[in-house]
């Protein structure tokens, strides 16, 4: 009913036959002029018809779905979309089948994605307005399909790291307050690939919305967790950069000092990759350390080093240097 | 257990180690059969092919359709970096088909009679600063404008692309910048938008598209750049953000990735590459004795290029993302502002790899116009009487951060147009790749 229902013109079809379509205003000097593939111009004509009648009804719903077929990042036609689902009161479980191609086919694309939280919204709401005993349990397995949705996508394309899938994550884990349950999906992502970085990301999240402010331990498991890692596949940047986030100044953080394995890591890390070139992040944290115990001349010493070993960064490394007396 | 320095094979790492070879072999191919000074850019190929997109699209650009002022923007940017914008050509049609994508009620759509977004409202008004004139400058319903930009705003502090549409860090460059090139920005507009931003800027440094989500180059850039415009970049962790930038320039391939472990990508270079100038000003903003680098801010420039001219370049005309991409317009706009941005420093000196002729023109860094284009543009706005709204006088102007940058600019250009000795091609320092290649 709400997809598309057959292959006739519009111009063809008897319950279009009042409608006049609107061409498009170009202007005499149009520019970037797509030639339009076979029946584009058409669906487009009558969907700007329908936009002028300021008309919300089944065919009008109909024919968005064919104008997303022509172009799925029309926002104008998802918007439009909205508004006919909203004011026919449709079905939006149908809806909902409706997009689930939309988001693997075109994982990329922004309309899509918002269009499906605000599906996803809008359904909670509505079960929640019909209340009953079991409208909690519906709405919390609504939102568990919708994360289990996302990982599909994520395997179906093998792209484990699309920004637009994540977000739609991260809302819903927000919406419907459940992110104490994420933290194993996180790790075993981080399993399959210790160097996604936006499970990384995914992981400082859940700890930041599940255990914040930071008690020690937490904040000892998450520095032993990246310490792992680091021991795993040393040359890999999220892992540090995962450590850095809880060392130094700033929010719930401690100092570069405060947990001595550390500095015990980078330098075993250290001595390993010397034999095989060099470990620019152990490097950058010794560093850090030493700047921390407020050793000058070690901290000066390792951006030296840093300044010839890593070429392409010397002009920060020689900066981070000149830093060290100025401060 | 003992130290990995590799570690097991991911994903990740077999997508990279696929990439690097596909760069370094087109590396290795070049420097066997050129000389650095023969490496150049390929300006009638990608002149050629840029023209007739501005013409007409084939019937696979039907998925862009609500992109329209886009490619308009996207080209003729391009066209100008490369010194090839035929101002008397152009700009009357530039003029005339924007105009047609303006919504009555405010802002521009990405197409005629589409609803009006964020996005191809900050494309538009560019192609019209691209456009130069005052006939393009003209398009614009300021008024209207304003009343979009206004109603575009979130309670968080962010902006909507759109009606009932997404808030993300797009909205807050798209509506400043435009704000901003017209001359109407407000504080009213400005409320509540630095904490927004801030609250966005993640663990690693970067900024995030949305609050919890992964630093990313793109809307690095958008954030930064839009408090850069306002002069409030004060707001961000500075030394963080820089720290996480720098790493994203890839140590083989020269060119930036947008995320951690993420692929090398031309984009990146205008986005990344970028983001070395605008903190440097939010530093100097910022104010203080710290000791600020006046040589291409703390990146490197030459393998950036040599990864633009030897990997991206496409044989039919156009830049593409990496090798084995086919070229479009937006990678060829972004991959070549990134390059502009690379070969001026602070001082305005230039750092050019391979063929002098590959000095590409000037660009903005906060509006990605050449800054002639914004200069000229900022000189109309200026002699305008101030906005009336509902009976009340506007107070908004442009950005105090993006005015302050370009007047530094053209002075020391005109600093060095005095110093230029007459046997130099281009009145300016120019340096060549040499044997700095590694
Ligand atoms: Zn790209």
């Amino acid at each position: 009913m709400y997809g598309i229902s057959e292959d006739r013109p519009y111009s063809k079809r008897e319950e279009w036959k009042d409608v006049t379509p609107v061409p498009q205003k170009d202007g005499p000097h149009p520019l970037a002029v797509i030639k339009y593939p076979p029946g584009f111009e058409e669906v487009h004509g009558y969907f700007r018809a329908i936009q002028q009648r300021n008309e919300t009804s089944l065919r009008a719903l109909s024919l968005t779905a064919d104008v997303i077929e022509n172009n799925s990042a029309n926002y104008t036609a998802w918007y439009y979309r909205r508004r006919c689902l909203k004011e026919l009161d449709s079905d939006l479980d149908e809806e909902r089948v409706f997009t689930n191609k939309w988001a693997t086919d075109c994982p990329k694309n922004y309309q899509v994605w918002y269009h499906r939280r605000w599906l996803i919204s809008e359904i909670a709401e509505r079960k929640r307005k019909e209340a009953g005993a079991e409208a909690d349990k519906h709405i919390q397995l609504l939102a568990r399909q919708e994360l289990e949705y996302h990982l599909d996508c994520m395997q179906v394309n093998s792209d484990y790291k699309n920004y637009n899938g994540w977000s739609h994550r991260q809302f819903i884990l927000q919406h419907f307050n459940l992110w104490h349950e994420e933290l194993p999906f996180v790790e075993r992502l981080l399993s399959e690939d210790i160097r996604n970085n936006s499970a990384w990301n995914h992981r400082y999240t859940v700890v930041r919305n599940q255990s914040w402010p930071l008690s020690d331990e937490i904040r000892k498991r998450e520095i032993k967790f990246a310490m792992d890692a680091i021991r795993a596949c040393a040359n890999n940047e999220c892992a540090w950069n995962y450590l850095s986030a809880f060392l130094g100044e700033g929010n719930c953080k401690v100092p570069w000092t405060a947990e001595p394995e550390v500095e015990v890591l980078c330098r075993e890390v250290i001595d390993v990759a010397a034999q095989h070139g060099t470990c620019r992040m152990a490097l950058q944290a010794m560093a850090s350390i030493n700047e921390a115990k407020g050793d000058v001349q070690a901290a000066a010493a390792l951006y030296s080093q840093l300044e010839e070993v890593d070429r392409i960064r010397a002009k920060y490394w020689a900066w981070r240097a000149s830093l060290l007396g100025a401060v | 257990m003992a130290v990995q320095l590799e570690g097991e094979a991911t994903l990740t790492s077999e997508d990279q180690h696929s990439t690097e070879d596909a760069v370094l072999a087109l590396f290795k191919h070049a420097f066997l059969n050129n000389a650095a000074q023969d490496i150049s850019l390929q300006r009638e190929l990608h002149r050629a092919w840029l023209k007739k997109g501005l013409v007409s699209l084939p019937p696979n650009f039907a998925g862009l359709d609500a992109s329209r002022p886009w490619f308009v923007f996207w080209i003729t940017h391009a066209l100008e970096l490369l010194g090839d914008y035929d101002e008397p050509h152009w700009s009357y049609q530039v003029a005339g088909f924007i105009a047609h994508c303006q919504d009555p009620t405010g802002g521009f759509a990405g197409g005629p009679q589409q609803l009006p977004h964020l996005a191809p409202t900050y494309a538009a008004v560019s192609a019209l600063v691209v456009a130069g004139t005052e006939a393009a400058y003209k398009v614009v319903d300021r008024k209207a404008m304003y009343g979009f930009l206004m109603r575009m705003k979130s309670p968080d502090g962010g902006f909507k692309m759109h009606d009932e549409g997404e808030t993300d860090m797009r909205g807050c460059y798209c509506a400043i910048a435009t704000a901003s090139m017209l001359h109407m920005l407000s504080d009213e507009l400005l409320e509540g938008v630095p904490e927004y931003i801030s609250r966005c800027q993640t663990w690693e440094g970067g900024i995030a598209g949305e609050e919890g989500l992964e630093a990313h180059g793109g809307y690095s850039y958008c954030g930064l750049a839009a408090l850069c415009i306002a002069g409030k970049a004060d707001a961000l962790d500075l030394h963080s953000f820089l720290k996480w930038a720098v790493h994203k320039q890839m140590s083989h391939e020269g060119g930036f990735q947008g995320r951690a472990n993420k692929l090398v990508d031309s984009c990146y270079s205008f986005w990344q590459g970028a983001i070395f100038p605008l903190l440097h000003e939010a530093f100097r903003q910022k104010g203080g004795s710290m000791p600020l680098p006046d040589d291409h801010c703390w990146f490197s420039p030459q393998p950036l290029q040599m990864y633009l001219l030897l990997a991206c370049q496409h044989p039919n005309g156009g830049l593409r993302d990496k090798p084995g991409k086919s070229a479009d317009f937006y990678h060829t706009c972004y991959a070549l502002s990134g390059m502009a941005v690379s070969q001026y420093d602070v001082q305005g000196n230039t750092s050019i790899v391979g063929d002098i002729h590959n000095l590409l023109e000037r660009t903005d860094i906060y509006y990605n116009v050449l800054v002639e284009k914004a200069e000229r543009r900022s000189a109309y706005f200026n002699s305008l009487p101030p906005l009336e709204i509902d009976g009340r006088s506007l107070q908004g102007g442009e950005g105090p951060g993006a005015v302050a940058w370009r007047k530094r600019v053209l002075a020391s250009r005109r600093v060095q147009e005095v110093d230029a000795s007459p046997s130099s091609a281009i009145g300016r320092k120019g340096g060549y790749a040499g044997g700095d290649v590694e």
